[in-house]
């Protein structure tokens, strides 16, 4: 089923809706930042500093994640990339962004994909860091994404696990009390809250989409940045990516896990601008 | 040695056996999760040897739902914020058995920046979380069944249940979603003689030398190429690229390929109707450019056909002056709403269950000078994409609400209802409510009989004015409905969430009623799903004994169209109520 589509949301409606932050001066090329699963926005802060002076930085939350506005979440309407990717183009009309260059992450770099595909004369590059086409092997074509079904079965048994942890996290601010504050670190707390029943669908959409059936349409030009050791996206992965995307780069990094920007913000910027100035 | 090293008395503290002796379950790891050391506790708790677990990673010992939820969630927070405390998960002790524990990381800066995990015993889930937990599992299950639910209803009303080619509503959708481009070809593809062959071999076999062609078509074609089912016997395939001739050659080769049905070998032909734009000048008039080549194609097959089938016409749509025609009409419109050349007709509704008379549906008439009586499809989008909208819009209202009470005095039409249709462009104004409660305060009109027919964008449009009228409308007791309702592209979801009354099934899906299983499964699951929450249904475009049989038996509420009566002006309306209470 196509994307509903949200007609006559007014500029300010979209930017309300994702908990849009424009960072740098108007005048600077333009970098959106497209967060992953498990946080928000804020997971890019460690490597803001390396581009705010010379970039017009924007970025947002996913509907149904951090600062977005969660009445805007359904469900069924989200229960796909399609809704995300239309979001991240609703949000560069709004803004009217043209020549942008997307840093997107893990999930996030499945709907840059699809929205390079969808309008690749908004965007002049990808910088895809520890992305995926699809987390779930593939038996029939021997792809091997790093999980399984059951795997995401049992990610899901440890959503329930920390459903009530996450429940009464998300409820001062709902109720608009006073944070306790022996309750937990108030800067933990002010980073990545989410709502654990948006984190069960937010959850399929990551790891159970596959857009491996886009990467020949894309056009865009890419930097696909992978991680030594992710859990999640094995090597193989980029090697993937490298070989079904056009004008593609790939970059190893020496950092591990998943999230290089908050674990080795350094080198995944350094990454960036390196792959900036070459390309512009 | 430090300062903080020594405990107030001046006694060097040994922390290397504080931190093995800990009462609670420590791990050590550098900032990469590599384990560097383990205590005593941690080692008695898991059943887990230190020797075993040094060098490793810390990630080896979580089950892998956990390892992908501590990755993308807990590590980031730890390397952005220097914490992450209260993570419920598993540790894979002794035999990989997972042992349940509730998880607090600090990040420490020292020389390196190193991690310190205390781990504990997780408490067991109350019976309220497993409630909790539960019913969320359920609602997830319910989002799912409103999800396939959806699905399936978008997918019939948009293919053609024969050859799972889309049908004419999923052809234009399509084409709605597709930019004209110069290139753009349409073929407009009819069989030759179909009728002949369906009457004397039987319809089983057209329906499969249908689903072939389809196939055929299918299977010829690239995967940008549009294909559908649009009529009995006619299939439209649209497609990008030169070549048009030479496309139209290969369709006509492959259909001609002879088939068999029923060991009997049968050769048909088409006769194609090849449409390509002349020129593709603004966006504003992508829907004209389609409608035109669409029906520059359809003539070219009739043609074909006329000079003798098997064989392909080609024509150019030229669509250029739409624009202009736009312009032009718009300011017609602002002299007619001067020059009072509109006018209402109201067509009356039958109610179902007590064979009364429910109401009428007020329907706006342009007396146009030159060109006749025109009817709302002539004007309203136009309108609609200025502020003349609003305008009609009241104008309508007011009348309506002031000609509702004409019936009044007869019997059965004394509580009828005024339906009303109400703009997107309306919904969304703020002064809207406040004019209706004017209209209906200037009145003898209870407000619980004026319906306001809204559409499905005007509601899923979902701004916070649109939202807000809504509600106070409601509030008012004002009645609201949805018209064309399964035509949009919207799921169903915000029946749920507006306090809408009323749904009205569009004529297309009402027309197709005991004919065909598509149509009529479509209405079947619009009327469940209606009740269900409560709320009517009204079939438009009723004509004939047997829809109208066809829709008591699905338990549909009420019907409106030809078959009860057409729209009538205020004078003829006040001779047929008359004549129908003399009944």
């Amino acid at each position: 089923m196509p994307a509903l589509p949200s007609p006559a949301l007014t500029r300010e409606e979209v930017l309300a809706r994702n908990n849009v932050t424009v960072l740098g001066r108007d005048d600077a090329p333009v970098l959106v930042f497209v967060h992953g699963f498990g946080c928000d926005q804020g997971m890019y802060n460690r490597i803001l500093p390396f581009f705010v002076d010379s970039y017009r930085v924007v970025l947002f939350d996913h509907v149904g994640s951090g600062g977005s506005n969660l009445s805007s979440y359904d469900p069924v309407v989200y229960s796909s990339l399609d809704r995300y990717s239309a979001d991240l183009l609703e949000i560069c009309a709004a803004l009217e962004l043209f020549s942008v260059t997307l840093v997107a992450h893990s999930v996030g770099a499945m709907m840059a994909l699809a929205a390079a595909v969808e309008r690749p004369e908004l965007f002049d590059r990808l910088i895809l860091l520890a992305p995926s086409p699809s987390y779930l092997d593939d038996t029939e074509t021997g792809y091997v994404g790093g999980l399984s079904a059951d795997d995401v079965h049992d990610l899901l048994g440890s959503l329930d696990d920390n459903h009530m942890a996450w429940a009464s996290a998300m409820a001062p601010v709902v109720m608009g009390n006073e944070r306790s504050p022996e309750l937990a670190d108030e800067l933990e707390q002010s980073f990545c809250r989410v709502d654990p029943r948006v984190m069960r669908s937010f959850a399929r959409v990551t790891f159970l989409s596959d857009v491996r059936g886009l990467l020949p349409q894309v056009t865009v030009p890419s930097l696909i940045v992978q991680c030594s050791n992710d859990a999640l996206a094995p090597l193989t992965v980029g090697d993937y990516l490298s070989a079904h995307l056009a004008h593609s780069e790939l970059v190893v990094l020496a950092a591990t896990g998943h999230v290089p920007q908050a674990s080795a913000p350094r080198e995944t910027a350094e990454v960036i601008i390196r792959y900036l100035a070459s390309t512009s | 040695m430090t300062e903080g090293s020594r405990a107030a008395n001046g006694t060097p503290l040994d922390y290397e056996s504080l931190f093995r002796a800990a009462p609670e379950a420590s791990v050590i790891t550098a900032a990469d999760g590599t384990i560097l050391d383990v205590n005593v506790e941690f080692t008695t708790w898991t059943g887990l040897h230190r020797a075993e677990l040094v060098g490793t990673s810390f990630l080896r010992l979580l089950p892998v739902g956990d390892r992908i939820l501590f990755s993308t969630r807990s590590q980031p927070l730890l390397d952005l914020t220097g914490r992450a405390s209260q993570v419920e998960l598993s540790i894979l002790g002794a035999g990989r058995v997972p042992v349940p524990a509730t998880l607090s990381v600090s990040r420490v800066v020292t020389d390196t920046s190193l991690n310190m995990f205390v781990l504990g015993p997780r408490r067991e889930r109350s019976v309220e979380e497993a409630q909790l937990i539960s019913a969320v599992h359920r609602a997830e299950a319910s989002d799912t069944r409103r999800q396939i639910a959806e699905t399936d209803l978008q997918h019939q009303s948009d293919h053609d249940a024969l050859t799972g080619l889309l049908n004419r509503d999923g052809l234009m959708k399509a084409l709605r979603e597709i930019v004209p481009h110069r290139e753009h070809v349409v073929y407009w593809i009819g069989l030759d003689h179909f009728r002949v062959i369906n009457e004397s071999l039987g319809r089983s076999t057209g329906d499969e030398i249908l689903t072939t062609v389809g196939r055929r078509l299918r299977e010829g074609c690239t995967g940008d190429a549009v294909i559908a089912r649009v009529g009995g016997d006619e299939f439209v395939l649209t497609s990008l690229g030169p070549g048009y001739a030479d496309h139209a050659d290969r369709i006509l080769r492959r259909i001609a390929h002879p088939l068999i049905v029923d060991g009997l070998e049968i050769i048909i032909s088409a006769s194609i109707g090849v449409s390509t734009v002349a020129s593709v000048n603004t966006d504003r008039a992508h829907v004209s450019v389609v409608e035109r080549l669409l029906r520059t194609a359809g003539t070219g097959m009739h043609e074909a056909k006329a000079a003798g089938r098997n064989r392909w016409k080609h024509s150019t749509a030229i669509a250029d002056d739409s624009a202009i025609n736009e312009i032009r009409l718009l300011g017609e419109i602002r002299s007619a709403i001067a020059g009072d050349q509109f006018r209402l007709e109201y067509q009356p509704q039958l109610n179902l269950r007590t064979g009364r008379l429910h109401g009428f549906e007020a329907l706006i008439r342009w007396d146009h000078p030159d060109r006749g009586v025109i009817g709302p499809a002539g004007f309203i989008d136009v309108a609609e994409k200025t502020g003349l909208i609003s305008q009609l819009g009241t104008w309508a209202c007011h009348t309506a609400i002031a000609q509702a009470t004409l019936g009044s005095g007869v019997p059965g039409a004394a509580a009828s209802q005024m339906s009303v249709n109400i703009s997107a462009r309306q919904l969304s104004d703020s002064h809207f409510t406040g004019t209706i409660e004017s209209l209906l305060e200037a009145s003898t009109l209870e407000p619980g009989r004026l319906t306001l027919e809204l559409t499905e964008s005007g509601v899923i449009t979902d701004g916070p004015q649109a939202r807000a009228n809504i509600q106070r409308l409601d509030g008012l007791g004002v009645r609201l409905s949805i018209d064309d309702f399964g035509t949009g592209h919207a799921g169903f979801a915000y029946l749920n969430d507006f306090p809408i009354d009323e749904i009205k099934i569009d004529r297309s899906f009402v027309s197709g009623v005991g004919i065909s299983a598509d149509a009529t499964a479509i209405v079947t699951s619009c009327i469940e799903l209606a009740h269900a929450l409560n709320v009517s249904v009204v079939a438009e475009g009723v004509e004939t004994t047997e829809q109208l049989m066809h829709l008591t038996e699905l338990g549909c509420d009420i019907v409106q169209g030809f078959h009860y009566s057409r729209p009538l002006s205020p004078e003829k309306l006040t001779l047929w109520l008359a004549s129908s209470s003399n009944r």
